[in-house]
């Protein structure tokens, strides 16, 4: 489910235009009213001018939610929203076309951020977001998922892990190991460091799958 | 400081193994033929080392502290003994499925399944806890079934103390600190909620 937060005065229309394309992307979506202590995926700001986007300054940044803003074409409110690490910029005045446009990109971000890893068994269902896994560790017939949460172990292997999750930002790195690209802050000769202070090892026959670096 | 909700029964797995064993024995030394004798063998090692772990290791148990909420659901017999085994000579304390970091949860909601209950086709309730985090994950898991109300309370309560917030939009929580039966209570919500 992707949670969607608006802040505008002309609700109703965005809503509308952003509800057209998450129904045509089939995408699970709630749109609530915007709140500064709600905890958001995407959230959709619409300004009028450099007033307005103080709200978005005052909204804590996170990195996993994607940040839009609708406002009229005026290149300072365009440079200032790039300044605040808006993600799109849309033209009230052609918001249809815009989002039009921006389509694959917008489609891009959420299978980025907002893919799940779900598991379910006896008495337990799990969605995890993949983009807030650190790395998968293989210890004896299961896998530990190691992610901003916390911890989940589970009984299969690293293989059937990489090939349920279709996902290319993880690589094996290790007889052991898959990591998340997108934490990955350093890598050396012989260990990755990754965002959260962790160091995983990397195997001579992996190295190969170390490219993006 | 730390609550546990499903306490494994090291009684009923001893009584368990011990009337199995008995039985064993009983095999071993009252049947005329000598083929049996191995049999009784057979019985009094499996009540041992199989049932006596299956019966020990608790299908339900999560366990909260200030730092993390951790639970587990091992309703597979195999898993039982493998994790019996692995608490005894390997991790030497419970080998949790799940643990999430409390400052990560952004509330848990609070809801309830109808279930098939053993071994006249009855119908029973268990109560789930979805717990959604602030990245948007989402992990659900049975906390309460049939028996374990006080502890889950106790649980429940210095989870809020914590400042977890609950979205108990049936009233469970409430209900269980009653004098109702849950289970009445929950067949009384499910009666309205299908009209």
């Amino acid at each position: 489910m992707i949670r969607v937060s608006i802040s505008s005065k002309n609700n109703q229309i965005i809503q509308q235009s952003f509800e057209q394309f998450f129904q045509k992307e089939q995408l699970e979506y709630q749109i609530v009213p915007y709140s500064k202590n709600t905890y958001q995926d995407i959230y959709i700001f619409e300004v009028q001018n450099k007033e307005d986007l103080k709200l978005i300054e005052e909204q804590q940044h996170f990195d996993y939610a994607l940040y839009y803003v609708i406002g009229p074409k005026d290149y300072d409110l365009i440079s200032e929203c790039m300044r605040l690490k808006v993600n799109l910029y849309f033209s009230k005045e052609s918001l249809a076309e815009d989002l039009k446009k921006c389509e694959a990109t917008m489609i891009h971000d959420i299978q980025d951020k907002f893919q799940y890893y779900q598991y379910q068994r006896n008495g337990i269902i799990s969605q995890i977001r993949l983009s807030h896994i650190y790395y998968v560790e293989s210890l004896r017939h299961s896998i530990i998922i190691h992610s901003i949460n916390g911890t989940m172990v589970e009984r299969q292997n690293l293989n059937t892990f990489l090939r349920s999750i279709h996902s290319s930002s993880f690589a094996q790195v290790h007889k052991s190991f898959v990591v998340n690209k997108q934490w990955v802050e350093k890598v050396a000769a012989k260990q990755i460091f990754l965002k959260n202070g962790e160091i995983i090892q990397i195997g001579r026959a992996y190295k190969n799958n170390i490219q993006w670096s | 400081m730390k609550y546990i909700v499903g306490k494994p029964s090291i009684l009923t797995a001893i009584l368990l193994s011990t009337f199995y064993s008995l039985l064993g024995v009983a095999i071993y030394i009252f049947t005329p033929w000598e083929g049996m004798n191995y049999v009784g063998i057979v019985i009094i090692f499996l009540s041992i080392f199989v049932i006596f772990p299956e019966a020990a290791c608790n299908e339900l148990m999560w366990e909260i502290d200030t730092q993390t909420l951790k639970f587990t659901n091992y309703s597979k017999g195999i898993d039982k003994i493998l994790i019996f085994y692995q608490q005894l000579f390997v991790a030497k304390r419970f080998p949790y499925q799940v643990v999430i970091n409390l400052e990560q949860i952004d509330y848990i909601a609070v809801t309830y399944a109808k279930v098939p209950r053993a071994p006249f086709g009855a119908i029973g309730y268990d109560v789930w806890f979805n717990i959604h985090t602030y990245d948007g994950s989402v992990y659900s898991f049975i906390a309460l079934t049939l028996s374990g109300k006080k502890d889950f309370n106790q649980a429940v309560d210095f989870m809020k103390e914590q400042g977890i917030h609950f979205k108990d939009g049936y009233h469970i929580l409430d209900a269980l600190h009653s004098h109702e039966h849950l289970s009445y209570y929950l067949e009384r919500i499910d009666k309205e909620q299908s009209k």
